[in-house]
């Protein structure tokens, strides 16, 4: 934990730096990632004032965002900020968008978190009731109170997760994000994002033990 | 298998199995959100550029043009005028001018340097030994 804790100051990544040149050592071929191109040219349409493009890329990155903020902040109204905050840089870096330095997801998953971060460290602690950003499961009144009452112990103990360990369980692990994209996100190499998840999954499992039994898992355990 | 090898892989699945369910219930940004975002995203983007307008045709474009023709004469003869006047204020204004006295101008640079005291500045112009202070005046 402590590992962690001590970590958080690389969380501090300039936006820019995926865009100046940092991403291009640990990404992708620079030419050949098709995303990349397709990237690119939604940018340039933007910046040349195409309205489709602007739609187009709020449809696509919009959600993004705006998961990856719930998931690190917990409160919807803040998620919501932070989600147009880092929708807004996107748009205003449209002009000098070089499409071969890193992906739109990558770059805005690095802003997103480096924005949710600086709130999460700006705010108080976060009173349980507070926590709002969980989405109601499916039908099924049982089977979704359950789902409930998971989703919000899981998110109560990423809450409890210094914040590059919760970051990197959250691509990883939720967010279906390749680690070497997380690796890119995180301005670190693989085995550091490896080392975080392994680190991030001990911290649940201790966090979520003492649940179990309500929670529905293996009860017999306790 | 021993109950430490059993207890981490069974929370590492029901670890799997939270975040399959996080992943399949993921938050979806309110319509306003998106709204919200569209907005700004069109506004920084500027308006776009108004469609050059044709002049219009017939009676109107016709006395457009020649109103511009009667602005550009009016503009070249307003020139003209102000540069005459300017002419005639300058030159009526030297045959005017007073001759300045003589007194003023030294014969020659030499004499100017030969001044033997201060006192020649209060027999100047009019004024000028008000202004410095008769010196004799003062030490008396």
């Amino acid at each position: 934990m402590d590992g962690g804790r001590v970590r958080t100051t690389e969380a501090s990544v300039t936006d820019h730096s995926l865009q100046d040149g940092a991403a291009a050592s640990c990404g992708a071929g620079p030419v050949a990632d098709p995303v990349r191109r397709a990237d690119a040219l939604s940018m340039e349409r933007f910046a040349a004032g195409d309205r489709a493009a602007a739609r187009d890329l709020t449809d696509r990155f919009l959600p993004l965002c705006y998961r990856l903020a719930c998931r690190l902040l917990s409160v919807q109204a803040e998620a919501e900020d932070v989600a147009q905050e880092a929708m807004m840089r996107l748009f205003a870096k449209a002009p000098d968008w070089q499409g071969e330095r890193a992906r739109i997801s990558t770059w805005l998953y690095r802003v997103t978190a480096n924005l949710a971060t600086d709130r999460l460290r700006a705010r108080p602690t976060l009173p349980i009731e507070a926590a709002d950003a969980v989405p109601a499961p499916g039908p099924g009144p049982e089977a979704a109170l359950t789902d409930r009452a998971r989703l919000l112990a899981l998110q109560a103990a990423l809450d409890g997760l210094p914040e590059r360990q919760r970051l990197a369980i959250v691509l990883s692990q939720i967010e279906g994000v390749p680690q070497a994209e997380v690796a890119q996100v995180m301005g670190c190499g693989i085995e550091a994002v490896e080392s975080l998840v392994a680190r991030g999954k001990k911290g649940l499992a201790a966090a979520l033990g003492p649940q179990r039994g309500a929670l529905g898992f293996g009860g017999e355990d306790e | 298998m021993s109950d430490g090898d059993k207890r981490p892989s069974g929370a590492e699945d029901e670890l799997a199995g939270l975040f399959a369910l996080a992943r399949v219930t993921a938050p979806e940004p309110p319509d306003a959100l998106a709204a919200r975002v569209l907005a700004q995203a069109t506004a920084m983007q500027g308006e776009p550029a108004p469609a050059v307008r044709p002049a219009p045709a017939g009676w109107g474009g016709r006395s457009g043009r020649a109103g511009l023709r009667i602005g550009r004469w009016v503009n070249a003869g307003g020139l003209a005028l102000a540069g005459a006047l300017g002419f005639a204020a300058g030159f009526a204004g030297l045959l005017d001018a007073a001759p300045l006295p003589a007194s003023l101008f030294p014969a020659s640079a030499t004499q100017a340097d030969e001044v033997a005291d201060l006192n020649y500045l209060t027999d100047g112009p009019p004024g000028a030994s008000v202004l410095l202070g008769a010196a004799g005046d003062t030490a008396e």
